[in-house]
């Protein structure tokens, strides 16, 4: 009697796995298919000349907020696919949002792509798993050599190139036009100018900059254009500490002191006039033209330096991995996609700065757009350690949002520097 | 083996009967119970996604308890929580009880002011960050705004990012976003008060007050453990609000940094998930503990 019941409760849960299957694998089928038909005019032609079987790679990518952008990339592949008769890449696009997730999973149930995307601090993470292909067999140095270098940096794990950057995004200084006529170049002007314009009584701060996890982000910027680093060379102990960090904290406590947090912390207090400076990205003066198309008065520069020009660096790379049963064909994908003629394709930039040198002056028509793609040549890379989002997170956000309260900034930098020291200690070795 | 027809008819009877459990028990085997021993384990071992797990017995308990180095905002976040709980608790209880019973003097128009109090309950948790963003906003918020009117020479304040307000404002968003659906439960439990156990207590020369004190509130207990319990829970795991409004970081200064949030920012920011795990079940055993201690100390039934 029991039995019965047991094995009929078998049975159900047996049937409904084998439908759950069914149905993930009807639901892949229909994936195939989608992208095949698509590409089934440009196949037509080249199904002639095809004589081998093409290898088959999949690569991820965020799925793009507009049409334009995946019109853009999957013209790409078509032209991929059409110039490599012997290989034939899939693309598959995940929204951004899920994208770590499912790929972490994927990776680690050896069900990931063969190349795909990745969010530059994960290229560490992924490296220090064995995860990843290392390139340095595939790509030369005049390879090397054509990538703007900070870009190229965030590709390197304890040594080895591990991916090739594609876009990149970095931050610069906007400023008020109507309050700042002439923008500061040296961090003296910013100061004195910040000092200038402040006018609490009228509601107008001198600069907005976050602080916390975000601002942790930012702040490296701020060090190197005083000739510092986040880490020190072996990327083993702290090294903002010093006096570059320091100075780099200080200035940040400074200009924040100029700027009252029920101003500057208002919503869109740049384009409603409230601040005479703003260090932040691109996506700024994106929002600005879609919601303030009204608002022009404002000029973007790089940022002011102590002893050189700097800036931090955000943005994607590629990477293809280990578990790839065609690394060869995966690494050819990584290549075309990093070509000038690629990059240059309108919209196809995730972020919208191309990482390589070569098109340094792509944007000379915007010139918004034009400076961060100058900035960017000044650009250092996040250190590349596992837990360097833990380090930015719980680390240097507590020491900005401590300094901001009024704490010593030697004191806070000290404290966070032993911290940080004993989590870069537990780095996988 | 002989089956009598009634045997037989039983068991299909039985099997029909499992049949239609199937699917939830599949569900909740699935995708609640094997997760949950799972992470029991690997709370248990040093686990991030990519590496296979390695044993490690207590040591992340231990760890998240004493190492303020490598886990230096688990006793804040902890602290954070419980601030908010109170906060929130309290709130919630006071503003649905008086909602409700306003609502049950109130004889016209009472459809309309139930649905509009219940109303943001129902309403997404981005959709009610997005509005109270612009009521606390410093320069342009309708709360300052009314301060401005009320109060002489009243400074702006930039609410949700000053440390010693943010988490109540967050609490009063929390607290604005659940009481309706409180509201409703006492609600409930008030129309079935028999309206003689207070002309019986008029008789006797109680006064409002006294009646309330004497009658609502002893009549109120099992709706009253009841929010008690769930409010505790909700208000103890509260993350998607802060998620949003501080990108996951609990700004100011982690202010706003409360347990759930510290938990996802382990699993899925810093790959700590054997960490993760065992932050969820130090939540568990702590929800427990004060779920039972409702259940003893809270009056649940009506005398």
């Amino acid at each position: 009697m029991k039995k019965v019941l047991l094995w009929s409760l078998v049975l159900v849960i047996c049937i409904s796995m084998t439908a759950t299957m069914s149905l993930a694998g009807c639901k892949k089928a229909a994936e195939e298919t989608a992208p095949a038909e698509e590409a089934t005019e440009e196949a037509a032609a080249e199904e002639v000349v095809e004589e081998a079987e093409p290898v088959e790679i999949t690569y991820w990518h965020f799925e793009p907020r507009e049409k334009e952008a995946k019109d853009a990339l999957t013209q790409a592949f078509d032209m991929f696919n059409a110039q490599n008769p012997n290989i034939h890449a899939e693309l598959v696009m995940v929204p951004k949002d899920d994208f770590n997730v499912k790929l972490q999973t994927a990776v680690a149930a050896g069900a990931g792509p063969d190349a795909s995307i990745i969010d530059q601090p994960l290229v560490a993470t992924y490296a220090s798993q064995g995860a990843l292909l290392s390139l340095d067999g595939y790509i030369s140095q005049e390879e090397k050599d054509e990538f703007v270098p900070g870009a190229l940096e965030t590709n390197y794990y304890k040594g080895e190139l591990f991916g090739l950057p594609l876009d990149f995004v970095c931050v610069a200084l906007y400023y008020n036009k109507a309050l700042v006529p002439n923008p500061p170049e040296t961090w003296d002007e910013l100061l004195a100018i910040a000092e200038e314009v402040s006018d609490p009584d009228n509601n107008i701060a001198a600069i907005q900059i976050p602080g916390g996890g975000y601002g942790a982000w930012i702040w490296p910027a701020f060090v190197a254009a005083a000739g510092g680093t986040m880490l020190n060379e072996d990327q083993t102990e702290a090294a903002f500490n010093n006096e570059a960090g320091q100075a780099a904290l200080q200035l940040w406590v400074d200009l924040i002191e100029l700027s009252p947090k029920n101003i500057r912390e208002a919503g869109d207090a740049f384009p409603a006039g409230h601040l005479a400076f703003l260090v932040s990205g691109p996506w700024e003066y994106e929002g600005w033209r879609a919601n303030y198309p009204d608002f022009k008065d404002y000029g973007i520069t790089l940022i002011p330096m102590k002893t050189q020009y700097a800036t931090n660096i955000g943005g994607q790379n590629l990477v293809a991995y280990s578990s790839s049963k065609n690394p060869d064909a995966a690494v050819e994908l990584l290549k075309f996609l990093t070509t000038d003629e690629i990059q240059s394709i309108p919209k196809i930039l995730f972020e919208g700065n191309p990482s390589k040198k070569a098109l340094k002056d792509l944007y000379k028509d915007d010139p918004d757009h034009q400076v961060f793609s100058d900035q960017l040549q000044y650009a250092t890379a996040r250190p590349a350690v596992v837990n360097w989002i833990k380090i930015n997170d719980e680390v240097v956000a507590t020491a900005i949002d401590r300094a901001f309260a009024g704490e010593s900034v030697k004191q806070v930098l000290d404290e966070a520097a032993e911290q940080a020291n004993a989590i870069l200690a537990t780095e996988p070795q | 083996m002989a089956i009598t027809g009634k045997a037989k008819r039983k068991i299909i009877l039985n099997i029909t009967g499992y049949l239609f459990i199937a699917p939830l028990l599949i569900y909740f085997i699935v995708f609640q119970a094997i997760p949950i021993f799972m992470s029991l384990y690997y709370s248990f071992t040093d686990w991030s996604i990519g590496h296979s797990a390695r044993w490690v017995g207590l040591r992340n308990y231990q760890d998240l308890f004493f190492n303020r180095v490598s886990y230096p905002y688990f006793w804040k976040s902890l602290g954070v929580t419980l601030k908010f709980v109170v906060l929130v608790v309290a709130g919630t209880l006071v503003a649905s009880l008086f909602m409700a019973i306003l609502l049950n003097a109130v004889k016209r128009s009472a459809a309309f002011f139930r649905v509009a109090i219940f109303l943001p309950y129902v309403t997404s948790t981005v959709a009610v960050a997005a509005i109270w963003k612009w009521l606390y906003d410093p320069l342009y918020g309708l709360i300052n705004y009314f301060l401005s009117l009320i109060i002489p020479n009243f400074q702006n304040v930039a609410w949700l990012k000053e440390e010693k307000y943010a988490l109540a404002a967050f609490a009063i968003m929390v607290i604005w976003q659940v009481s309706g659906y409180y509201m409703m439960i006492f609600l409930a439990r008030l129309k079935s008060i028999p309206e003689e156990y207070y002309e019986a207590a008029r008789i006797d020369g109680a006064n409002i007050w006294q009646s309330f004190r004497h009658v609502t509130l002893p009549m109120l207990r099992p709706a009253t453990f009841y929010v008690l319990i769930t409010l505790f829970i909700i208000s103890f795991q509260v993350f998607d609000i802060v998620y949003i409004l501080t990108k996951g970081l609990g700004d100011p200064n982690k202010s706003t940094l409360t347990y759930v949030l510290e938990l996802f920012n382990h699993a899925f920011r810093y790959n700590e998930m054997g960490i993760a795990s065992a932050m969820s079940f130090i939540l568990f055993i702590i929800i427990a503990v004060v779920a039972i201690i409702q259940f003893k100390v809270v009056p649940q039934d009506v005398e």
